[in-house]
């Protein structure tokens, strides 16, 4: 039982990992709070309906146009248009923005459907009993393809020199740029990663709990709360977050009262803000007032 | 010490350490009634790290800041404003959304009265008059009535200085009142600072990077390097220090 | 300063004739209106002072608060539960005020400690548990399907029961709470409050009690909320928690900001748009919430200062000059 309830946690926190190192990589480059990043994964999935469903094209290659559109229009277009202007008005208003634009994507969605749409999977969802447990291939696929995207990230980041000039923006802007990074590219090239990962993001999470134009708002806290538990600012901060996320919640549901299962969470997350902001793993971020 | 003499500021042994990187390390000065005090050195001496210290707006790893007699290391940045000790920025510091009239205005408006008072207070003549003095005395009052954030450099350096002298300081420390101004602005400035030592008889320490007038118009020069002193007295001996000019020029 | 007190004075007289003028207009309007619409002109003035809330907490103090619809509800169900129990209105709804300010002060220590999205992230919290709460604590709030007859409030003989007289109590609850809101902006406590939002550091070093005016402001504003929901409870004459959730609360942000925020004319405008304009469109909620959530985006980036700046412009291609701001 709790083995089983180990690889759901897992499964369920890779999703949020996923969403909270896209978030922090943004927060990281761009000093960018995503308050959509929910609504991003929502709009995902209903994107990759349309290929798949409406036009009927195979899966992979739905995959492939999703990302594409994705990293258009959540990548690229968000950063120009919306970030890019409000950046030097201050977080606030980029706060708002964002969460103005996820308002925005959450009441689009509904013009597709308001009903709860069937999304494709690619293994089965049937549990397989392996000896005392029942195992679904969903969860250990989730688990698997999680890890992979995220390892890809990390090579990414690590190995290619656009990965490493990334880095470098995320970890001093002004040093970055005097060492003649191409701060804009950068910035949009974190845009487009976040584009990316909330695509995978949205292929694990919604053959599960299907796709709904409601379904971000939910995913979107989850993700918030496990990069600030974990750290905003470092991404390993966030991948714990996220995992961690995903074991206080499935554990509360099944131990505790699932009707206040989040109120618990919410609370451990109020408790990291007052009393260690800068979250488990996170650093200290220096406020740079310079006077 | 007779009270005459006995410093407006004194520093004693100031420490500062920024996660392990000594900005101030162990620095004595005095700040001397009525005089105008110079504090210079090359770029990350700590001058701003020291004045940042000295008024509460950053907290001290070691070392004691003395008002006259009294011991106000560690004290907030709005108490020591309220003891008469009042400061500009290098970066101006403004309300950018609020008219300069609020600016000046809003510079004092906490320093008397009670919280709850003020949700009464409907009458501000005598502030206002005030401000419209301080702003005529500084040649902007034409802009009174504009938004902060839509002043020229050199408008909002001014108000800046307005914004202090609004509190009738007896202490002014300028940050860099120069940087970023033309010439010409330079030399208004320079007037000001001049009048409100002659005149108003403040006691002003200024940090500047131009050398040639801080040498021309300071009575004393304080001379940082690296977080510690490295010289001190009149401006005529501080020219031929082999130390500062080490400092500035690597000899 | 006896000059001085006589200017205010007289001032303050002329400003009454205005607020006259606009009580009266406030009161003949319902008069003209059929029964759907008295409801909408009721719905619309509750959400304002919300909404005035909200624009203190974020628009002149610069602080995020995403939790004014929680407030709501607080001040909703203290309202349902006494009134249901047979204490009079006129009580119940200072009780409800008191105690949304009370917990609004609370509210503001996390304010003390954290910023933005901190902040915003502790607001959405309060809100989601306010509303679990309010679900599931059957015994005091009737869980889910909340509380039902209340009754709408009496003067001695004089009944507010007709949807015509309660719209009328609204009107002038509400113009009362603008007054004063619009007072609390005009004196030194509106100009702290914008020293905090614009530059903190400063702001402190000269003075500026920061704990104390920002745990204000979250009381104040969250207070405001507090009797909107006490009005509403008998507009509807039932409440429940969907009334209260998270969404709401964005809803109330959208409105702050389409209507600009630190704008004192800003909620009007942003209550006007977001609950008028689906009256006209006539078409589904979600509809309507798109196509604000748009404006209120395209409002951000075009003009930050929201619609009021619109109306700004508008008066400076009428007149040449600069609109007088209603606040300093």
């Amino acid at each position: 039982m709790i083995f089983q309830l180990v690889i759901g946690g897992t499964a369920t926190g890779a999703i949020y990992a996923l969403m909270a190192m896209g978030f922090s990589l943004l927060w990281q480059t761009s000093q960018t709070i995503n308050f959509a990043q929910g609504e991003f994964v929502a709009a995902a999935a209903f994107i990759m309906l349309i290929f798949y469903d409406s036009l009927n094209l195979p899966y992979v290659l739905s995959l492939v146009l999703t990302i594409v559109v994705a990293v258009g229009i959540l990548g690229i277009i968000f950063r120009k248009v919306v970030i890019e202007r409000l950046i030097k008005t201050g977080l606030l208003s980029v706060i708002c923005a964002t969460i103005a634009v996820s308002i925005m994507v959450r009441n689009s969605l509904i013009f597709y459907t308001a009903e709860s749409m069937a999304f494709p999977s690619i293994v089965s969802k049937e549990a397989i009993p392996l000896l005392t447990i029942r195992l679904s291939p969903l969860d250990v696929l989730n688990i698997a393809l999680a890890a992979l995207v995220i390892m890809a990230l990390q090579l990414f980041i690590r190995k290619t020199k656009p990965g490493k000039a990334l880095q470098a923006v995320a970890q001093n802007r002004d040093v970055a740029e005097v060492l003649g990074i191409d701060v804009g590219r950068m910035t949009t090239l974190a845009f487009a990663i976040n584009a990316v990962i909330v695509t995978f993001a949205a292929i694990l999470v919604a053959p599960v709990y299907a796709a709904k134009y409601n379904m971000g708002l939910a995913l979107g806290l989850r993700a918030f709360y496990a990069a600030i538990i974990g750290g905003f600012n470092q991404t390993r901060g966030a991948l714990i977050g996220g995992l961690l996320i995903g074991y206080i919640e499935v554990f509360t549901i099944a131990y505790v009262t699932s009707q206040y299962s989040e109120v618990v969470i919410l609370l451990i997350v109020i408790g990291v803000i007052l009393f260690k902001p800068e979250g488990i793993w996170g650093t200290k971020e220096v406020w740079s007032r310079e006077l | 010490m007779p009270m005459e003499m006995q410093p407006v500021l004194k520093i004693q042994d100031l420490r500062k350490n920024f996660y392990g990187l000594r900005a101030l390390d162990g620095v004595d000065m005095e700040l001397r009634e009525k005089e105008l005090l110079g504090l210079m050195g090359p770029n990350g001496s700590g001058k701003s790290t020291l004045l940042n210290c000295m008024t509460g707006v950053l907290s001290t790893t070691g070392g004691r800041v003395y008002h006259r007699s009294r011991d106000i290391t560690g004290w907030k940045s709005s108490s020591i404003y309220k003891l008469g000790i009042a400061r500009t920025f290098q970066l101006v510091q403004l309300f950018p959304e609020m008219t300069v009239l609020d600016n000046m205005v809003g510079a004092i408006q906490e320093s008397r009265g009670t919280m709850f008072g003020r949700l009464f207070r409907f009458s501000e003549e005598w502030e206002k008059a005030k401000a419209q003095e301080i702003l005529e005395f500084l040649k902007i009052d034409h802009v009174k009535n504009n938004l902060a954030k839509n002043l020229s450099y050199g408008q909002q350096k001014l108000v800046d200085l307005g914004m202090v002298l609004m509190a009738d300081p007896s202490v002014v420390l300028l940050d860099e009142p120069l940087a970023g101004v033309n010439p010409t602005l330079g030399r208004e400035i320079i007037g000001h600072i001049l009048e409100l030592v002659k005149v108003k008889c403040c006691t002003v320490l200024i940090i500047e990077h131009n050398a040639k007038i801080m040498l021309d118009i300071c009575d004393r020069i304080v001379v940082l390097n690296e977080g510690r002193k490295i010289a001190e007295g009149h401006p005529d001996a501080i020219k031929q220090n082999p130390e500062v000019l080490k400092a500035y020029f690597g000899a | 300063m006896r000059v001085s007190k006589n200017t205010a004075l007289r001032s303050f007289l002329a400003k009454a004739w205005k607020f006259a003028a606009i009580a009266a207009v406030l009161l003949i309007i319902p008069r003209f209106l059929g029964i759907y619409t008295i409801y909408v002109y009721s719905w619309l003035l509750v959400y304002l002072i919300a909404a005035y809330g909200l624009n203190l907490i974020l628009g002149y103090a610069g602080q995020i608060s995403l939790a004014q619809a929680a407030f709501m509800g607080i001040g909703a169900y203290v309202v349902a539960i006494l009134v249901t129990r047979g204490i009079s209105f006129w009580i119940a709804l200072p009780i409800g005020a008191v105690v949304s300010f009370g917990i609004g002060l609370i509210l503001g220590f996390p304010a003390l400690k954290v910023k933005h999205h901190y902040l915003a992230m502790v607001t959405i919290g309060f809100n989601f548990i306010m509303y679990k709460l309010f679900e599931n604590q059957e015994a005091i709030t009737g869980g889910y399907y909340g509380i039902f007859d209340i009754t709408r409030p009496s003067i001695g003989a004089l009944r507010f029961e007709s949807d015509l007289a309660y719209a009328r109590v609204i009107a002038m609850i509400a113009l009362v709470m603008v007054i004063i809101m619009y007072w609390i902006l005009n004196t030194r406590w509106g100009r702290a409050f914008k020293m905090i939002r614009e530059n903190e550091v400063r702001a402190q070093i000269v003075g500026v009690d920061i704990r104390a005016y920002k745990l204000i402001v979250f009381a104040i504003g969250s207070a405001y909320a507090g009797v909107a929901g006490g009005l509403l409870a008998p507009l509807l004459g039932y409440i429940e928690p969907t009334l209260f959730e998270l969404t709401i609360s964005f809803d109330f942000l959208l409105m702050v900001l389409i209507g600009g925020r630190g704008r004192f004319e800003g909620p009007l405008i942003g209550v006007v748009v977001v609950i008028l304009l689906p009256e006209f469109l006539r078409i589904t909620n979600q509809a309507n919430l798109l196509i604000f959530s748009v404006i209120a985006v395209v409002v951000l980036l075009v003009a930050p200062e929201g619609g009021a700046s619109l109306w700004d412009w508008v008066f400076k291609r009428l007149t040449g000059e600069n609109p007088p701001s209603l606040t300093k």
